[in-house]
């Protein structure tokens, strides 16, 4: 092909993009657009999205926690009540479930289907679990890539980088204040800031995308001219993020060192438990403000929770199966109680994310906390209708106060959503009958 | 030939499929289920268990370190280790290994009478569901609550209603036995029943076929077992069961015969050999079937149920196994065996719910895959 | 030829019974010319669309293979004239939207510089790894940007993409990486992610003017298989073979007869038919407890598979899915419809698909009682005629029918439990009576009540309530009884097939038809009466008119830069 071929053409190319009037004067830069897009690129770099998972096992009772009402403004179920003020900041997501293809579903469908996206198969190695993907995209230069933690008095956690092997969570709360605010810990307000070379490069290349611009909105139409300037607009929004990626990190203000908590007994009592995760919810959440870690994982107690009541003879777990319903309660007035103590550990973690504030909002606002467990109903140990809960927005990225029900539907929509709302690139998510490309497109703001 | 049920709603739904010829006798109807639950009968009362319900996993635990002469001392060490970490240390090892035959341990799963009886508690209370197996009002028999039925044979519920986990008063399900099988049904074929009769609207003969499906059943959005699902038949004779019966007034009965299943899996016993099967089924208007099941079992298919469970068994749902063991055999009230003269079969009653189902009679390529 | 023979053997011909044949001939050939004959046609527009979701990954599928991740969320579609296709033509990419294309684009390029596959995809190996090698970019870019812009880059676009390529390998240290970038930026071009269409002078209609030949091509592509031009298509184009009405019919007959076919059939179809709104429909499940997650795939899936099944392997008549009782079935579905089916189900494998008939009791109208159709026209707790009826005319009649005013009260249709209304009917009949409501829903109602046999779920059903369930009414004159009348009638009904041309046409182009090509819009229903109603020959009348890739010069009268010279 003879470069004067070439170069008519490329004149056809462009001159054929398009019908309609003509508007020869030339746009002005759309640096203008910039604080309009939705994303606070005014004040400069909008702080850091956080994600957590706080788990906890033997589920909840069927019809105790799933609001009569759909959509946004539902009311807040009586078990769920402590959680009720924060309503605006939740979703609920009901009816959702594991699909376990055979396998005898006790004490894995939750974390094994919500948080890694499919049941355990011999010889098959799992894949990385939820917090692990986000953690890889929003989370990649922070110090720690994540924390996990437990307040059962074990290392258990349902993290895992994918393989069998899992992210051990820390289980003494003044370890955790060493290994955060040790001596390795360094002011993030005064740390050194390196841009990192590869972003360097794409903000340019993408730059040179935007000399597209120019040469194709001079044959377009008013009409696609509007639109082409939309795409570059968007474009724009992009180049911008990865500018800000060039730039000192927006200073942390609300950081502070916090004080060392004291030393406490762990265990498996439930009142160790529930001081264990107090501690750990003002330790996170200073690691967070301070930009140590943007993902944290909190097991309350695993599967098969071994958690007791003091006095008691058996555990948590135990009560599942040998406690009767009560008649006139209609449910296992034990199991019932544990239940409630887990709301109770669950309001207070969201809760002190959400009394930390920043500005004109709270941590929580920036963050997202999903609560799952392993099981629907702990009396069957049933893979159905497993309830799973967000707080915070992730920074508007999630919209809520809105109970979604999607009964039958496989847990793996809700983790599909919130990867994409975090900006994992990824169109679906999950194996064999839990793969799904359906998002929950009412959450996605 | 295909056979459903005919939905009140959908009295024209003379429907077929592609390779299923619409067969349909003029003069007979078919009603087929699946079975969504099938739960041990029973009907715990305050006050039913006369030495007291039996002890926790804890407490048993200790009873059973005490059984086998640890000191206190020892047995609260234990204990602490069995509270502090993951709920194993040597326990399992020492629980496992109790059992001593000439004075060296043994499995006791795989060895019950190698422990003494530790006479686990049993009902004495008044109610039970089921059916009276042997036309005789024996005393410490049980009344039916609904039917009021007086000498109700339903040993295998005496013999395990005073564990904790199993516990359950009407209309709640039998505590474990519903965990199991709820386990279960995703995991095993369905169970399924046909009612054959002229007209199941009225009064007259019928027959009533057990089989089991090729496959599990699909749950609803409310995890019960799909309506209208279509199960095609398991040719295996060990699956099929054949009973004349009667419908009055909506409730289907049989004549005492044989019932075979095997479940295979999960929790469940694998094999179900059922003698002089009753059965007691209402048809309900919504299209469901409600009802209970009974008969004489050979004690051991239920003790294998519970054995396999092993360490599990005794250290979450709270069973003794040993204890079982000879709880079963006291209480077994059939067949005797005629040398020992130990009978070998107990009286069960088991209560069924079940949705209306399509089946389908066993294809030759499907006749090959169900082997 | 069928004609001709007959002649012949009516005629014994002699030598003048010859002379006979041939003017019998030239008269049937002259009673079809009068048919064939395309009319002359104001042309349609050039359009830029937004690629769809579904073309986005097929072109990735076909340009790096069918293993690549793609990952990333594209954002909504948007409708217009009744299709996406057509929305397609007036949406641009929001901030979020670009956002994901970037991070899709990286994905993408991840996976094909990455050596698990770099050596399959990449023609050429660098001199170096760790330094920039123009050479080899250069023959990268140059082949892989001419199928991802369906046109050859112009040599300023690709030394461009070969700069970008090298700044990024120097800096970076590898050939690779800089490969990587390029790729990235290809990917996230308005070149590939619209579709653009190049206009020239069309030399049979001197003063007018037509698409190119690449967009040519692409139209051409994008119609049948959803997907854009191969790599022959784009020789035919670059050829100019595809400008000879000889050629076009040859690369027409190609696309035809490929399996790809059906995935076009199946686009058009999935756009037409509305299923995007699917990931949003949910049942109550206290209400339709057999309705789960797995319906909602399945339910568009059954719908697809009957309509490739009756229009492509058995070549029917297309207003046969109106009335057709053959369809495919899952186990699952068999329960959503309370139908047997005769499928061998394995563990752990997705449920089976079966041919199945449903039954012929006038409660079935073909594709209209779906759970694709009833499922998705109605509400989460109960059906809705009204809907209904909307979607019929909508979809398959091409009947624009008016939203309800802002200020009505809906409490007596959405109230099921009062016991003065038991059925659908009757609280229509009382909400209906205020007169601001009437005059549409007289349009909506009627015919939507004769699917009220299906329930939200797509149940078969006889009574409300209790009481029997009247699909009686009347639609454009007609009276019918049930649902399988109003399928009868909307088979013979005229809009009907003439509504799926003026889809399929606006479709391919882009466009609704304008005044302008009425005639030629009349031709095509003429052209797909007289083939029976079968798609694949509308298909190829369609895209082997010339008023397809004819583009109406006064649209184009007061465009910047109108050409003046004529094709190279």
């Amino acid at each position: 092909m003879s470069t004067s071929t070439e170069l008519a053409t490329r004149r056809r190319v462009l001159r054929g993009m398009m019908g309609g009037a003509a508007v020869s004067v030339g746009l002005p830069l759309l640096d203008c657009f910039l604080d309009s897009t939705g994303r606070a690129f005014a004040g400069g770099a909008p702080l850091p999205v956080c994600f957590g998972t706080w788990f906890q096992g033997l589920g909840l009772n069927p019809g105790s926690w799933e609001p009569k009402t759909t959509g946004a403004g539902y009311e807040m179920m009586p078990h769920l009540g402590l959680l009720a003020p924060l309503k605006s900041k939740i979703n609920i997501f009901s009816g959702l479930r594991a699909y376990v293809s055979g396998a005898v579903p006790v004490h894995v469908p939750g974390h094994s289907v919500g948080l890694g996206g499919a049941m355990p198969k011999p010889g098959v190695a799992p894949g990385p679990s939820l917090d692990s993907i986000i953690a890889d995209t929003i989370g990649s230069r922070t110090r720690f890539r994540s924390l996990e933690v437990s307040c059962d008095g074990t290392p258990t956690s349902y993290s895992t980088r994918g393989g069998n092997a899992r992210n051990p969570g820390e289980h003494l709360p003044i370890a955790l204040y060493t290994r955060i605010f040790g001596p390795e810990f360094t002011d993030p307000n005064a740390a050194s800031f390196t841009p990192d070379p590869e972003v360097m490069v794409r903000k340019s290349a993408l730059s040179a995308v935007s000399d597209e611009r120019a040469d194709l909105a001079k044959k377009l139409g008013a009409a696609d001219r509007t639109r082409l300037d939309e795409f570059f607009t968007s474009l724009r929004a992009t180049e911008n993020q990865l500018n800000l990626q060039l730039q000192r990190p927006a200073p942390l203000e609300s950081c502070v060192v916090p004080r060392k908590p004291e030393e406490q007994p762990t265990g498996r009592l439930i009142h160790e438990a529930l001081a264990a995760n107090k501690a750990f919810a003002a330790l996170l959440t200073y690691a967070l403000a301070c930009g140590q870690t943007q993902v944290i994982n909190v097991n309350f107690a695993g599967t098969a929770s071994t958690l007791r009541k003091p006095g008691s003879t058996d555990v948590y777990h135990i009560y599942t199966h040998e406690e009767a319903v009560d008649p006139a309660l209609g449910y296992q007035p034990t199991v019932t109680w544990f239940q409630s103590r887990v709301i109770e550990a669950l309001h207070e973690f969201i809760s002190a994310l959400d009394s930390f504030k920043e500005g004109d909002g709270t941590l929580l606002d920036r963050s997202l906390v999903l609560y799952t467990t392993d099981h629907g109903y702990a009396r069957y140990h049933t893979a159905e209708n497993i309830p799973m809960i967000t707080a915070g927005s992730a920074g508007g990225r999630v919209k809520t106060g809105i109970h979604i029900a999607a009964p039958g539907d496989s847990m793996t929509r809700v983790g599909l959503t919130l990867q994409q709302a975090l900006g994992v690139p990824v169109s679906s998510w999950g194996k064999d009958q839990n793969a799904t490309s359906r998002t929950i497109t009412e959450v996605l703001g | 030939m295909v056979s459903r049920i005919l939905s009140a709603r959908l009295a024209c739904a003379a429907v077929m499929a592609i390779s299923i010829a619409p067969v349909r006798p003029a003069s007979a109807e078919t009603k087929s289920f699946v079975v969504d639950w099938l739960t041990l009968a029973m009907h715990s009362e305050d006050g039913d268990c006369p030495g007291g319900e039996n002890p926790g996993i804890e407490d048993m635990f200790r009873g059973i370190f005490k059984g086998m002469g640890y000191e206190p001392d020892k047995i609260e060490e234990l204990m602490v280790l069995y509270n502090g970490g993951s709920g194993a240390g040597p326990i399992p090892g020492i629980v496992v290994y109790r059992g001593r035959i000439d004075g060296k341990p043994v499995n006791v799963y795989d060895n019950p009478t190698s422990v003494p009886d530790p006479n686990i508690h049993t009902v004495a209370g008044r109610y039970s569901p089921g059916f009276d197996l042997d036309n005789k009002a024996e005393p410490g028999s049980f009344e039916d609550p609904e039917t009021r039925e007086k000498g109700i044979d339903n040993q295998f519920y005496r013999a395990m209603g005073c564990i904790h986990s199993h516990r359950a008063t009407p209309p709640h399900r039998a505590g474990y036995w519903s965990y199991a099988w709820d386990a279960g049904k995703s995991v095993v074929r369905a169970w399924l029943i046909t009612v054959t009769g002229d007209d199941l609207s009225r009064d007259g003969k019928v027959t009533v076929t057990f089989n089991r499906g090729m496959s599990r059943v699909i749950r609803d959005a409310n995890s019960q077992a799909q309506r209208d699902q279509t199960f095609k038949i398991d040719p295996d004779p060990r699956t099929q069961s054949s009973f004349r019966g009667q419908i009055k007034d909506g409730v289907v009965t049989i004549e005492p015969g044989e019932l075979h299943m095997i479940t295979g899996g999960a929790y469940l016993p694998l094999q179900w050999d059922m003698q002089r099967a009753h059965l007691r089924l209402k048809l309900k208007p919504d299209g469901s079937a409600e009802g209970v099941l009974g008969g004489y079992q050979p004690w051991l298919q239920l003790f294998y149920m519970y054995g396999i469970g092993g360490y599990g068994m005794e250290g979450m749902i709270g069973v003794n196994i040993p204890g079982t063991y000879y709880a079963l055999r006291k209480l077994a009230d059939a067949n005797p065996d005629p040398k020992t003269g130990q009978n070998m079969s107990i009286s069960a009653a088991y209560k069924i719910e079940a949705v209306p189902a399509f089946t389908i009679p066993p294809s030759q390529k499907s006749a090959a895959a169900g082997r | 030829m069928s004609q001709f023979s007959a002649l012949v053997r009516v005629l014994r011909p002699n030598r003048r019974g010859w002379f006979a044949v041939l003017i019998g001939m030239l008269a049937i050939f002259a009673a079809d010319w009068a048919i064939a004959a395309e009319p002359a046609s104001a042309g349609g527009r050039a359009v830029v669309r937004r690629l769809s979701p579904g073309q986005y990954m097929q072109i990735v599928r076909d340009v790096f293979g069918g293993d690549v991740t793609i990952g990333g969320r594209f954002e909504p579609d948007f409708r217009a004239g009744g299709l996406l296709a057509v929305g397609a033509g007036q949406v641009s990419v929001t901030a979020t939207g670009f956002e994901q294309y970037y991070g899709m684009a990286r994905t993408i390029a991840g996976q094909v510089v990455d050596p698990a596959r770099r050596d399959v995809l990449i023609p050429c190996k660098p001199v170096s790894a760790n330094a920039p090698d123009d050479a080899c970019a250069r023959q990268f870019l140059a082949r892989t940007g001419r199928m991802l812009y369906r046109r050859p880059l112009t040599p300023a676009e690709l030394e461009s993409k070969v700069a970008v390529a090298n700044e990024a390998a120097k800096s970076l240290k590898s050939f690779y990486a800089g490969l990587n970038v390029g790729l990235t930026n290809l990917l996230v071009s308005p070149m590939f992610l619209f579709r653009q269409e190049s206009i020239e002078n069309d030399p049979d209609n001197p003063g007018k003017y037509r698409l190119d030949a690449y967009a040519k091509a692409s139209r051409l592509s994008f119609m049948l298989w959803n997907a854009a031009p191969d790599n022959q298509l784009l020789s035919a184009a670059e050829s100019g073979e595809l400008n000879t009405e000889k050629g076009l019919a040859r690369q027409v007959d190609r696309l035809l007869k490929s399996r790809r076919l059906e995935a076009g059939v199946r686009a058009f179809f999935t756009d037409m038919l509305g299923f995007d709104q699917f990931p949003t429909v949910a049942k109550d499940a206290a209400i339709y407890p057999k309705f789960i997650g797995a319906v909602v795939e399945q339910a568009q899936e059954q719908t697809l598979r009957t309509i490739a099944d009756q229009l492509l392997a058995r070549k029917s008549d297309y207003r046969d899915l109106f009335t057709t009782r053959s369809t495919f079935l899952t186990p699952t579905l068999g329960i959503i419809y309370g139908m047997p089916v005769d499928a061998d189900m394995a563990v752990g494998t997705p449920d089976p698909w079966v041919p199945a008939e449903v039954p012929d009791n006038g409660l079935n109208a073909g594709i209209l009682t779906h759970a694709s159709f009833v499922a998705l026209y109605s509400h989460p707790g109960r059906t809705s005629p009204t809907l209904r009826g909307k979607a019929l005319r909508e979809v398959f009649l091409c009947q624009r029918v008016p939203d309800p005013p802002g200020n009505v009260s809906f409490t007596v249709v959405q109230d099921t439990t009062n016991p003065a209304y038991k059925t659908v009917r009757e609280r229509l009949r009382a909400h209906a009576s205020e007169a601001m409501c009437t005059g549409c829903h007289k349009i909506t109602d009627p015919i939507g009540l004769a699917l009220d046999t299906s329930d939200s779920a797509a149940g078969f059903r006889t009574n409300e309530n209790g009481a029997k369930i009247d699909a009686g009414g009347e639609l454009d004159g007609i009276k019918f009884a049930n649902a399988a009348d109003v399928g009868k009638i909307l088979h013979d009904h005229p809009a009907v097939p003439s509504c799926l041309v003026g889809k399929l046409y606006s479709y391919g182009a882009g466009t609704v038809a304008s005044q302008g090509q009425a005639a030629y819009m009349n031709y095509i229903n003429e052209r797909f009466r007289a083939n029976g109603y079968r798609l694949p020959d509308l298909l190829r009348t369609i895209v082997t008119s010339k008023a397809f890739y004819q583009v109406d010069a006064d649209q184009l009268a007061s465009a910047a830069g109108v050409p003046t010279y004529s094709n190279p």
